[in-house]
């Protein structure tokens, strides 16, 4: 809402900057996003009296002026259709620079010399009216400068109004916090205007068939209009607050809903079909075209304004085509109405249409203010229209809409607050935005008009109070009757948990958006899951909840990669999101995954470090790391076979349930990401089931005292025999002993026969009672070496 | 008289003045300790002189012992210094080139904005709050109703919403949490919520349509706004430090009343006024305000016995502030760069 400074002080004295008022309706809820201070550059431009016109034969539109400034007089030519004798003219003077950057000089039409220029407000950069020239209602003697005549614009404060606070969309509504804020009054005067003789009763009749969705109807008729511009200081007010001048007629309706905060509707009289308004709603399928040009297919659920026999306006929110003001209007019928909040919200959504109107009947008007602000404009109206008003105002108000008393206690508002405000502060609080208070025993009965529909509870008016005051007279306290202690869940620590493991790895961790392009999300949805979709997405490319984390992440890698960050090891911890195939309703699954992705070097390459590139085995050794710090033993991998990665790939199975992968990025989804000329390892897991697996306490194992016996062995075998079996036959023949069995090497090639391998284990023999002695770990590995080569034909590596 | 003592006494001066000689020209402890035997060992040029004592009358003893004695004493000093700083200087090793670049550590390392996110949790677990958790797809009954948004009114246009099907939406704040623990939980209630929230805000310098909040809430018998006021001040003058200040705006939110907008002094120019703060001051950081009691009354508590205060805030507001970044996209784009700078 913006309002200017001199339009407030109409209403409410102040003494304050712009700066210092902004600063104080801030700090009492309404936050001043800007001050805007109008910039006017009228130099040689002066008040001019038009002595003479006279028409040039030859010519339409031309007319010669003769323009007195000041002692001398100019001769111009001017087309404006406006332009009459003894008019107050804003004249430009030879050599004038103008706004728009014309330069203002001598000329000749035919055989007329035209100097300087009588100049529209387009023109002067004032408005956008250009076809007129601008005419100077005020007296002034012909000279003066124009700057100097027309004063400094008034500086506009652009307020950020909550949607509670309907009242303040009106300048009347602010004046009344700018009078609380200065300790002043608001100063409303009544509406002072002639009557004609005729009752309003013989113009119009008004009935309500709806009082749910109109509680009241107020109408007003107007003879004798002439249409036309409206003079400058109105077109002024109106444009500061944003609003484009049209007519007098259309331009006065909304200087009065900006003034007073109400919204009001001018008929052409002459249109209204049987001089009958009906408050209806409409039927189902029926069109209606708004004074947009649009047309809207109708629902009973629309309230209409309705002469004798069709719609003329779309209740609250816009006026009908039929019914418009034209510039041949000579009678009005001018409304002024309270709707229901809920029913205009509705329409306007269903509709698709926000005007100033709908915005504030939604948030909630005052049905005492739609008979002010009628009056109001009917003053407006026939001081700037020359129109002659009817008798009396057409008043429906079948539902009365009535203040509403609240109980207040005061010792309530400082055990809320914390505050130590009185009794009595708090009643001139309250007393200063025009609520009474009735003391009552201990407790205030407090009236609220009908302006403020968002005060219906005690807790609203302590806020009144506490923003009144100020909160900065609320000093700061801390609470702490109870002990609580603070802490993050568990899932929430063991969350962290894993994230600190994975920054351990090395892997830097990624914050990604939750949401992706179908396309690129589809390739890494399971055969099972669909897609969610968000029903109003902001772009294709963010139209799909991710169904993985890890196209994100080879987003981010694609990122990276083009800014010749080449070596990356990325993880994040973060939901995904799906729906069951085939679920009969609509029930959104959520889960937690870790993923990561590596490519490139697995260490910084360096004199002491030749650069080795991440493979499949690091993917595998991170997730075992993961397993091993978390002491989650029950886990496997298994071959497995997804589009997402390239075979052979390898399954996490924790407690024998699917809970991740691990591989190498297959070659298609590369593509689909535009990484090339390098290989991406991932892995997926669900925390969840990382979670349930975890030992939820730790014990202590006691560690031996005992020395522990090494003994390396090196077996020859089949290429085909899968490490885990030759593990699996070592750990079964290791007696009771064995510590660790760990690979060092493996080999193919020079010295083993074609289709065989080697493959050396350091086994750890060691016992928690006693030192072994080396016969009995001799005989252990002479069973281990025999059950090799009966089991799977291994035999004992000599070389 | 057969002896002169000015040629005793100018033969011991001999005797420290070619020591010292020597001593310069000595690079190692060996030539050190050769030093030392000639001069001070039991055969050496010092102990020579002694036996000038045996050879001059009684009168002229002291004034020779009191010589060799400081002579004595001089060399000593000289030899235990000389070795110390042998032993202090640098050693070119034949093992290693200590200025050779040592091993490269690739590390890893938190993501700044959820840094940021954990050190607020922090902040508040420290003064009592509990962590809570809930779901990023929400009905529209925890994101909005429960929060006295109700639909067909004008206060759900305050927030631009991502809708899914079925009148399920992506949570617009992580308020909801604040519902979902108070269904399960008896005050006293003292938590925060941390997470992802999504608006469909168009991606610009401070919007992104995916970002995280921590909301707080606590409620209690005689819980106050004074009170609200207190713990955001702790907070800002823990995560920002002692001299920030806290300023309370009255505002509007639907599940808040009385409702403010909270801000922080300026933490560049405190309070004077600069770029950040566009000239005011003040850095505005988020909502806050006592619970309404129509909330309570979604949750069956009893508004007249309990009262409660909530406060929200953006994790990349204040990620923004407290690395003085200017647009909240590079957060999302996770460049390595960006991503091991701020750690």
């Amino acid at each position: 809402m913006k309002v200017t400074l001199n339009w407030l002080k109409d209403f409410v004295e102040f003494d304050l900057a712009p700066e210092e008022l902004a600063e104080k309706l801030t700090m009492v809820g309404f936050e001043v996003e800007e001050i805007i201070r109008p910039k006017r550059d009228l130099k040689n431009v002066v008040v001019g009296r038009v002595e003479t016109v006279m028409p040039i034969t030859a010519s339409a539109q031309l007319k010669i002026c003769q323009v007195r400034v000041g002692s001398e007089t100019i001769q111009t030519i001017c087309g404006a259709p406006n332009v009459r004798a003894q008019m107050l003219v804003a004249m430009a003077l030879p050599g004038a620079e103008l706004p728009g950057g014309m330069i203002v000089s001598h000329r000749n039409f035919d055989a007329y010399t035209s100097s300087g220029m009588i100049c529209s407000e387009a023109e002067l950069g004032l408005s956008e009216r250009g076809d007129l020239v601008m005419e100077l209602a005020n007296p002034a003697q012909p000279g003066m400068n124009l700057g100097q005549y027309l004063g400094p614009g008034s500086p506009v404060l652009d307020l950020s109004i909550t949607p509670n606070r309907p009242d303040c969309l009106s300048v009347i509504g602010i004046a009344r916090e700018v009078a609380a804020i200065v300790k002043g009054t608001l100063r409303k005067p009544i509406p002072q205007f002639e009557e004609s003789e005729a009752a309003i009763d013989r113009f119009i009749e008004i009935d309500i068939r709806d009082q749910e969705k109109c509680p009241r109807y107020c109408g007003r008729y107007f003879s004798g209009v002439t249409v036309a511009p409206s003079p400058w200081w109105l077109v002024e007010r109106l444009q500061s607050c944003g609003i484009r001048p049209i007519n007098n007629i259309v331009d006065i309706t909304n200087y009065t809903m900006l003034e007073t905060g109400q919204p009001l509707h001018a008929f052409d009289y002459d249109l209204i079909a049987d001089h009958r308004i009906v408050v209806q709603t409409a039927r189902t399928g029926d069109h209606f075209t708004t004074l947009d040009g649009k047309s809207h297919e109708l629902t009973e659920n629309h309230l209409m304004i309705c002469d004798g026999q069709k719609p003329v306006a779309l209740a609250g929110i816009m006026g009908g085509q039929n019914s418009e003001i034209s510039v041949a209007s000579r009678t009005i019928f001018l409304e002024s109405a309270y709707f229901s909040p809920i029913n205009i919200r509705t329409s306007s959504k269903q509709l698709g249409i926000v005007t100033e109107s709908s915005m504030r009947f939604e948030r909630g008007a005052d049905p005492e203010n739609a008979y002010y602000a009628i009056n109001r404009a009917a003053q407006l109206i026939c001081e700037l229209a020359g129109a002659r008003v009817a008798r009396g105002v057409g008043d429906a108000y079948p539902k009365w809409i009535m203040p509403v008393v609240l109980d207040l206690r005061p010792e309530r508002v400082n055990q809320v607050l914390g505050s130590a405000f009185t009794s009595a502060e708090m009643r001139t609080t309250l007393n200063s935005i025009g609520l009474n208070c009735v003391p009552n025993g201990a407790q205030f009965q407090v009236a609220v008009p009908t302006n403020r529909p968002d005060l219906t509870r005690e807790i609203d008016l302590i806020e009144e109070i506490a923003r009144l005051i100020g909160y900065d007279e609320i000093k700061p306290t801390i609470h702490a009757q109870v002990f609580l202690h603070g802490e993050k869940n568990k899932q929430e620590a063991f969350i962290h948990r894993l994230r600190a493991l994975c920054v351990g790895m090395g892997f830097n961790e990624s914050v990604t958006l939750s949401m992706l392009n179908p396309r690129t999300a589809e390739p890494f949805l399971s055969q099972d899951h669909q897609l969610i979709r968000l029903l109003n997405p902001l772009s294709e490319d963010l139209a799909v909840m991710r169904p993985s984390l890890v196209p994100s992440l080879l987003e981010v890698a694609a990122y990276n990669r083009n800014r010749q960050n080449y070596d990356l090891k990325l993880f994040e911890l973060g939901s995904v999101y799906y729906l069951q195939a085939g679920a009969s309703s609509f029930q959104p699954i959520e889960l937690k995954k870790l993923v990561g992705i590596g490519t490139g070097l697995r260490q910084p390459v360096s004199w002491l470090n030749p650069g080795k590139k991440l493979d499949f085995y690091d993917a595998k050794g991170f997730v075992e790391h993961i397993f091993h710090k978390l002491s989650i033993t029950d886990y496997q991998f298994s071959e497995y076979s997804t589009p997402i990665l390239e075979p052979p790939g390898a399954s996490i199975e924790i407690a024998g349930q699917l809970s991740g992968f691990i591989g190498i990025v297959h070659k298609p989804l590369m593509d689909l990401f535009d990484i090339k000329g390098t290989q991406v390892i991932v892995f997926e897991v669900d925390v969840d089931a990382l979670y349930q697996a975890m030992p939820k306490e730790k014990r202590f194992t006691a560690i031996s005292r005992y020395p522990t016996i090494p003994f390396d062995l090196a077996v020859v075998l089949d290429s085909q025999i899968p490490y885990r079996q030759v593990e699996q036959v070592i750990r079964n023949n290791a007696g009771e002993h064995l510590v660790s069995v760990r690979l060092f090497d493996t080999f193919e090639g020079k010295q083993i026969p074609k289709g065989k391998k080697s493959m050396a284990f350091s086994l750890v023999f060691g016992s928690k009672e006693r030192t072994l002695g080396i016969d009995e770990v001799n005989d252990q590995v002479n069973v281990i070496i025999s059950e090799l080569t009966r089991e799977l034909g291994a035999y004992l590596r000599t070389d | 008289m057969d002896y002169q003592l000015d040629k005793i006494l100018k033969s011991i001066q001999d005797i420290e003045t070619a020591f010292f000689a020597l001593l310069d020209t000595v690079q190692d402890e060996k030539a050190l300790e050769q030093a030392r035997v000639q001069f001070l060992g039991r055969k050496g040029q010092l102990q020579d002189a002694f036996r000038y004592l045996g050879q001059v009358e009684q009168k002229d003893r002291p004034v020779i012992g009191e010589q060799l004695n400081r002579l004595k004493e001089v060399l000593t000093q000289a030899l235990e210094a000389k070795k110390k700083g042998l032993t202090l200087a640098p050693v070119v090793s034949k093992k290693f080139d200590i200025s050779m670049p040592g091993m490269p550590i690739a590390a890893g390392g938190f993501h700044p904005l959820l840094q940021v996110m954990d050190e607020i949790k922090d902040i508040f677990v420290g003064m009592g709050f509990s962590v809570e958790t809930g779901p990023d797809i929400e009905t529209e009954y925890y994101n909005f109703e429960a929060l006295n948004i109700p639909e067909y009114h004008p206060t759900r246009d305050l927030q631009d919403t991502f809708f899914l099907q079925n009148r399920w939406v992506l949570r617009t704040h992580t308020s909801p949490v604040q519902i979902r623990t108070m269904e399960k939980t008896q005050p006293p209630v003292r938590m925060i919520a941390p997470g992802r929230c999504f608006r469909k805000d168009t991606p610009d310098a401070s919007h992104s349509p995916t970002f995280h909040q921590v909301e707080g809430l606590c409620v209690d018998q005689g819980v106050t706004f004074a009170d609200l006021k207190g713990v955001i001040l702790a907070f800002a003058q823990k995560l920002f430090g002692k001299n920030v200040k806290i300023r309370f705006r009255p505002s509007f939110f639907p599940f808040t009343e009385p409702s403010a907008e909270y801000d922080f002094s300026c933490i560049i120019c405190s309070g004077k006024g600069c770029r950040l703060c566009k000239g005011t001051g003040w850095l505005e950081i988020s909502g806050a305000g006592m619970v309404d009691p129509a909330v309570f009354g979604f949750v069956s508590y009893d508004s007249e016995k309990y009262t409660g205060y909530a406060f929200g805030m953006g994790v990349e507001r204040i990620a923004l502030l407290k690395y003085q970044i200017d647009d909240i996209r590079i957060f999302y784009e996770n460049d390595l760069r960006f991503l091991q700078q701020l750690n």
